[in-house]
């Protein structure tokens, strides 16, 4: 009868009224884990009000002001040029004159924007260049100021208290990407749709996440006590005592996690196998840090350009690219330069509509083709970020050697223009690319040659190498990234890239694969990139690997 | 209140972290401390104010403590910036 699995359960969703008040189910939960907690119901309607008083602008930049200086103290912990900052942020001259601003009926932003002008002109009165190139400095300092006053100037997620389960009609990465996500218990929302980034993020933190409730999800008010079974893909909406007392003993059960390992593990063959995490702001970075990553495998940027009505600046995605790095604590931080156009419309590059964007103009086409001043902003921000550790940068989507060829060129033509005009990096910033195109499997014995690592990304790779579309339910069985056909692919690349001494990673869901574990060891993968939140399994994976071979 | 005169000798001039430190120190102390150049007259406890004065080597200050333990605290900053020599 119904060959897809899916379809079949999605009939059968059904509100089932028992002794709990309600229980909601969904075919669809992505993240696993139980929450327990009250609800957040998240709505958009009462925000967009640009009527503030002066009271709403003061409290939104002391708030600004308060969380910036949190995020410098914690940032000098490693750079003193960081802990140089925080005297400036803490100069009532400062305050003041931000706050004369707002009080002359200026909104926060502007009065920030206006404060930055003046000082910037005083300071420009310098007659010694050095001393008058410390207006960085205070532009940094700015720049951290209103993108704190954005997280608060929002007001989306007002009133959300620790443990909360967010609740939600429909989510967008970019509105979940305004608020730390370790507050959160769990997540629930009604649409399915545009919910593949939302599952990565939030799996990421290990939050139980049920999507594609639809209507269901209204029956859910604010403060209802809520269980969200991830695994059975079910909510509970105010749970009896009896449901309540058991799911809260399977959570303690389920809390108790392993010892944390911090450090990469040595295979009996005294080869190193380093886990590092897949990550997407600097929250992720925070996080990953402490759930004992070796570093970051990949560091996604596209947030820098989906929420934003312009292309960031480079001083903009420098600082945080800075920040990030000296969050990573000393250990390696890949970046993936922005992965936009085709499925991820930004809405500044106004891009034509395309019949089959994931054969489109999306990624490193885009920038090559499109906007090569993108690219090179880009580039010359994640340079200056180098001088702050350990930084590598990886280009997305390579399907030909001209391609790479093109993005070597301009990454030097960049060296050269920080260098002459002064600006320090690091002198060896290794310039790696994404195994996720057949072409580039294929291409694997030349790309060792230009290209300074590797990282297989098998989301995409699987859907190019078995031609499925895996949002299109009509296939998506067919979509398996564990298939003999990815395997062949992923093993050739990992002994070509071995023989040639070229680093080789995975940061696809395949290296999250608790399963597949011991069969990637034995082809070789030194580097395994996963979620924040599996860090820790795939870690013990390799542990049991290595004692069971020693045996 | 007490003043000092002295010449900076710090190479790179007083740039963000020195300033720092000296915010910090000055905070610490008792008296109110105002540095001049031959140009202005600033309070030491503002760093932006610090920064302002475009501090180089070989800048001739003027160091003026005020209340509490004046002497003493003006050969404190006086000592602080005698440290700086990079």
């Amino acid at each position: 009868m119904a060959k897809n699995p899916k379809m079949q359960t999605r009939l059968s969703n059904s509100l089932t009224v028992s002794q709990n008040k309600m229980i909601l189910s969904s075919s669809s939960s992505v993240a696993k884990g139980i929450a327990i907690g009250k609800a957040f119901v998240f709505s958009r309607e009462h925000i967009g009000s640009e009527t503030k008083t002066e009271e709403d602008a003061l409290s939104m930049f002391r708030s600004s002001l308060l969380n910036s200086h949190k995020e410098i103290e914690d940032l000098a912990k490693n750079n003193s040029i960081m802990e140089a900052q925080l005297a400036f942020l803490e100069d009532d001259y400062l305050k003041d004159t931000v706050e004369e601003f707002i009080l002359d009926g200026k909104t926060a932003s502007e009065a920030l924007d206006l404060a930055l002008k003046k000082i910037e002109e005083e300071l420009l009165e310098i007659d010694d260049e050095y001393l008058r190139s410390r207006i960085q400095d205070v532009k940094d300092i700015f720049f951290r100021l209103k993108k704190n006053l954005g997280d608060s100037s929002q007001g989306l997620f007002q009133g959300l208290e620790k443990g909360d389960v967010l609740v939600a009609r429909t989510l967008f990465p970019s509105e979940l990407s305004q608020i730390d996500l370790t507050l959160l218990s769990g997540i629930v929302t009604g649409d399915g749709g545009a919910s593949s980034h939302i599952s990565i993020m939030a799996a990421g933190y290990s939050l139980p996440l049920v999507v594609a409730l639809g209507d269901k999800v209204n029956e859910i008010k604010p403060k209802d006590k809520l269980i969200v079974d991830a695994s059975m893909a079910k909510v509970y909406l105010s749970p009896d005592v009896e449901t309540l007392r058991e799911y809260e003993c399977l959570l303690k059960h389920s809390s108790c996690q392993d010892d944390i390992i911090e450090d990469s593990i040595n295979l009996p063959n005294g080869e190193k196998v380093s886990v590092f995490a897949n990550v997407a702001s600097l929250d992720d970075v925070r996080q990953a840090m402490r759930n004992g990553a070796d570093g970051i495998g990949i560091f996604r940027t596209e947030f820098l350009y989906l929420s934003s009505m312009q292309a960031p600046t480079e001083q903009e995605q420098f600082q945080i690219y800075r920040d990030a790095v000296l969050f990573s604590n000393g250990k390696p931080i890949t970046f993936r330069t922005c992965d936009i156009g085709g499925d991820k419309q930004v809405p500044f590059l106004e891009l034509k509509h395309e019949d089959n964007p994931f054969l489109g103009l999306r990624a490193i086409r885009m920038c090559l083709r499109l906007r090569p001043d993108i690219l090179r902003t880009q580039l010359r921000a994640l340079l200056r970020a180098s001088a702050y550790g350990e930084l590598r940068i990886m280009i997305p989507m390579i399907s030909s050697l001209d391609e790479m060829v093109s993005v070597k060129n301009i990454f030097n033509e960049c060296r050269e223009e920080l260098r002459s005009k002064g600006v320090s990096f690091a002198e060896h910033v290794p310039l790696g690319m994404m195994i996720e195109t057949p072409a580039s499997v294929f291409l694997i014995s030349e790309f060792v040659k230009i290209s300074d690592f590797f990282s297989i990304g098998t989301n995409d790779l699987t859907q190019y190498i078995l031609a499925v579309d895996r949002a299109n339910p009509d296939v998506a069985p067919l979509y398996k990234q564990t298939s003999e056909a990815v395997l062949s692919a992923v093993k050739m690349v990992i002994g070509v890239s071995r023989q040639n001494s070229v680093e080789c990673g995975m940061c696809g869901e395949l290296a999250a694969d608790e399963s597949m574990t011991e069969k990637l060891l034995r082809m070789g993968l030194g580097e395994f990139s996963v979620p924040v939140g599996m860090v820790q399994k795939i870690k013990h994976r390799i542990v049991d690997f290595t004692v069971n071979e020693k045996e | 209140m007490e003043s000092r005169k002295i010449t900076f000798g710090g190479k790179n001039g007083l740039h963000a972290r020195p300033i720092s430190s000296l915010v910090a120190l000055v905070k610490s102390l008792d008296s109110q401390i105002m540095i001049s150049t031959s140009k202005k007259q600033v309070k030491a406890s503002s760093a932006f104010a610090l920064l302002s004065l475009g501090i180089t080597c070989g800048t001739e200050l003027e160091i003026v403590a005020t209340g509490g333990e004046e002497s003493q605290n003006a050969d404190k900053v006086v000592e602080f910036f005698n440290s700086i020599t990079e």
